[in-house]
Formats: C-alpha cells, sequence, structure tokens
C-alpha cells in the first residue's frame, strides 16, 4: 500500500519543525549577530503554497510499484537483506565510509 | 593519480587492487585473480564514464542535465539513466520517501551545485524556504521503453542511490566477464560478486572513505561480507559552511535541509551495495527511529552517535578495532 504523498499532518508536523529550527537558529542568529555574522535566514511558505509545492496531486505513473511501503508495513517485498558480515582479523582491503 | 597494488593476507589468498579518482569520489576494485585486475579496472572505467555522462548533475552535457529542456514532456533516455532513476525510485519507495531524488534544487540552493571539490567551503548566509520535497511519486518513468517525465521545476540528484547501483551492476558484470572473485567500492559503497576470498573481502568501516592501509581518525571496526553490499552513510564527510551554519549532503525530504540526525555515521550490509545505501541513508534521516526499523527488517547494522557511542545490530558482529 502507498500512501498519500503528503497528507495534511504530515505537512504540519514538517512545519512544525520548520518552526522549531527557525526558532533554534533565529536565537543563534542574534547571538551571532553581536558578532556581525550572519546564520540561515529562513522563511515558511503559506499553507496554501505549501500545498502547491508538495503537489499533492499524483501524476499517473506508468512505473509499476512492485514495492511496498517502507515504513512499518510488514507485507510485499522490502530491502533485501544478505549474508551478515562476520568478524575479521583479516587486513582490510577497502574501507567504507562518507565520501 | 591511481595505484595498484598486492595486499598480502595472513590467512589466505593474495588479493590484488587498483584505486583512482571518478564520479567525484574515490574507486578501488579488488580482485582474486592478479591476471585480471587490468581487464577488471578497464571495465569498471569504462562504466563509471558511461554513468557519468548519464546521471552526473555537474555536467552540463549530462543525459541528467539535458532532461531539464524537455521538462513535462517523455524524454527517452538511455537504459543506463532508467536503471538508475529507477533505482532511486525504489530507494524512495522503500523509505517512505526518506530517501528522495527530487531534492536537487534543494541541494543547489544550500551551494552543492558542482563539484564537490570545488563547492567554497565557507560562503554567505542562504535564504531557503523550508519545504517537504516528496514530489518523487510524481516521476513518470517507463523502464521498458526508456521515457522519462520529470515534472517542470524539479531538479534530480541521483547521488544517493547511484553510486550504490553502479557498483552493483559493475561487480557482476566484471564478475560475470573475467570469472574471479570482484569488489567494487564506489566512494565507499561496496559491492562484491563472484567467489569470496578465503575469510571473506574484509572491509574496515569508518567515518570517512579512505585508504585501508591508513588507520581510521574516528571509531572504526574490521568485518567481512562474501556476497551482497556493505554502504555507509556519514554526515562527517562533504561539509561546507554558509552564514556559518554547518551544511552536509544528506538532506531531509520534509525541510529540504541537511538532517539533523543523532546519527552521524551508519553502516549497513544487505543484499546489495542498492539497499545497504538505501538503508544508511534513511537511516541518517529517520534519527531515533532507525534502530528498530533496521532491527526489524534483520539488517545488519552499525551506527555511530554524533558523540561517537557505537550502536551493533541484527547480527552486525562486535567489533575488532583496526
Amino acid at each position: 500500500m502507498i500512501t498519500a504523498p503528503t497528507s495534511g499532518s504530515d505537512r504540519q508536523g514538517a512545519r512544525n519543525k520548520g518552526l522549531a529550527r527557525i526558532s533554534a537558529l533565529t536565537l543563534g542568529a542574534g547571538a551571532a549577530g553581536l558578532v556581525g555574522a550572519a546564520a540561515i535566514a529562513l522563511t515558511l511558505p503559506s499553507p496554501t503554497s505549501a500545498t502547491n509545492a508538495n503537489g499533492t496531486t499524483v501524476a499517473s505513473n506508468t512505473f509499476t510499484n512492485p514495492f511496498t511501503n517502507g515504513g512499518d508495513d510488514d507485507s510485499g517485498p522490502r530491502l533485501q537483506s544478505g549474508t551478515p558480515p562476520a568478524p575479521s582479523f583479516l587486513p582490510p582491503v577497502a574501507t567504507s565510509g562518507a565520501s | 593519480m591511481s595505484t595498484t597494488s598486492t595486499l598480502r593476507r595472513t590467512k589466505s589468498a593474495r588479493l590484488h587492487a587498483s584505486a583512482w579518482g571518478a564520479i567525484g569520489t574515490t574507486v578501488r576494485i579488488v580482485v582474486t585473480d592478479a591476471a585480471q585486475l587490468d581487464s577488471a579496472r578497464a571495465m569498471l572505467a569504462d562504466d563509471l564514464a558511461i554513468l557519468d555522462a548519464a546521471c552526473s548533475r555537474f555536467r552540463s552535457d549530462s543525459e541528467l542535465m539535458q532532461l531539464r529542456a524537455n521538462a513535462g514532456q517523455p524524454t527517452k533516455i538511455s537504459p543506463v539513466l532508467a536503471g538508475a532513476i529507477r533505482a532511486a525510485l525504489r530507494g524512495a519507495q522503500l523509505t517512505d520517501g526518506d530517501v528522495d531524488p527530487t531534492l536537487g534544487r534543494a541541494i543547489e540552493t544550500l551551494g552543492y551545485d558542482r563539484d564537490f571539490a570545488t563547492v567554497p567551503a565557507h560562503g554567505g548566509a542562504l535564504r531557503v524556504t523550508i519545504r517537504h520535497i516528496p514530489r518523487w511519486r510524481q516521476i513518470e518513468l517507463d523502464e521498458a521503453a526508456c521515457l522519462l517525465t520529470v515534472p517542470v521545476g524539479m531538479r534530480l540528484d541521483l547521488g544517493a542511490t547511484a553510486k550504490a547501483w553502479a557498483a552493483d551492476r559493475s561487480a557482476e558484470r566484471i564478475a560475470e566477464a573475467l570469472s574471479c572473485g570482484v569488489l567494487v567500492s564506489l566512494g565507499g559503497d561496496i559491492a562484491v560478486a563472484g567467489e569470496a576470498p578465503r575469510g571473506g573481502w574484509s572491509i574496515r568501516v569508518q567515518d570517512v572513505t579512505g585508504d585501508p592501509h591508513t588507520p581510521s581518525s574516528g571509531p572504526s571496526g574490521i568485518i567481512a561480507i562474501i556476497r551482497g553490499g556493505l554502504a555507509t552513510s556519514s554526515t562527517t564527510a562533504r561539509r561546507w559552511q554558509r552564514g556559518g551554519d554547518i551544511m552536509h549532503h544528506i538532506l531531509d525530504p520534509r525541510t529540504g535541509l541537511p538532517a539533523d540526525s543523532i546519527w552521524r555515521t551508519v553502516s549497513v550490509a544487505a543484499g546489495s551495495a542498492l539497499d545497504a545505501n538505501i538503508a544508511s541513508t534513511a537511516a541518517i534521516i529517520r534519527g531515533h527511529r532507525a534502530a528498530g526499523w533496521l532491527a526489524k527488517l534483520g539488517l545488519p547494522a552499525r551506527l555511530v552517535t554524533v558523540d561517537g557511542s557505537v550502536t551493533t545490530i541484527a547480527g552486525w558482529p562486535a567489533e575488532v578495532s583496526s
């Protein structure tokens, strides 16, 4: 099952999170202002423009969905697990990290 | 600059490696048969040149950039770009949009609009609009016909999944063609194929991908895999500042801003490098919910908090210090 991409609660949550960030950054900006630095200035779209920007209308999609909700849904295909890694005492031949 | 080396292993046969820079990251190939190293390297280099021409958002002549001229219209694309976009949509769908390929404009706005090596480390303050950006469902892909429609105004960034997808694809192709064991690492997104060496492919997980002969400066551990893939996502690399705020390349689609995560680094082992990458990237975005989600999926993972504390789940082995 695929849920709507942007429910009202999702949007409200995002806006709330945005507001929280703004509060934090506003405090930071105030402090930074004492030394002449400027933090990121953030603006929130109005509810109307947010709705437009979020595009709640889902386009007809020729991409056939073979996957399921990747959240907490137990049904259907999911990310594929493999053979679990094992401890190694051998010298590494590669590293995995951000790049 | 490139390097080629024979790796001495105390408990197994020697392995043979070559490393160089491409697609804006470090490329490394390791094979079990020394006689095949040059051929394997050449095959991988060819694959990456094709990938770059299809998917780069830093080349005006790439297929991805050319799509902008046809926004809103069905456009014929190459099988490589179609495959990369399908991989990106897999990521979006299996994570409920936490890994989203439509963040191209957001990452450009934050200053990452060119090859990262040339992104200024510092810059002035930004004015950004916080907005939920889960527009991936508006992408129309007919993979069989190689037709893609991208809505007007949408800019794709395939960086989260394309390297991992390419690593899987090249490792399989090279192992099959050369009949040897192969490890392909594209910036730390690692795929292995063919017969693994005795003891498996020994890999050190750490914050930032580097030379395996150089010890990591942060917390690290060594594990071995025999098939599938391994990926690490981290907020400790590709960082820059704007107006005194630290930016990184993993954006939260709910805001279009760098994810404010409790995890600085997450490594996941999975059936493919692509799925490992999708899971590790989503884990950074999901924060507190990530460990439970990964455990429920049975994906072995190693999660490092911002302060360096390590949590391992779902069968990830206890760490052996490097």
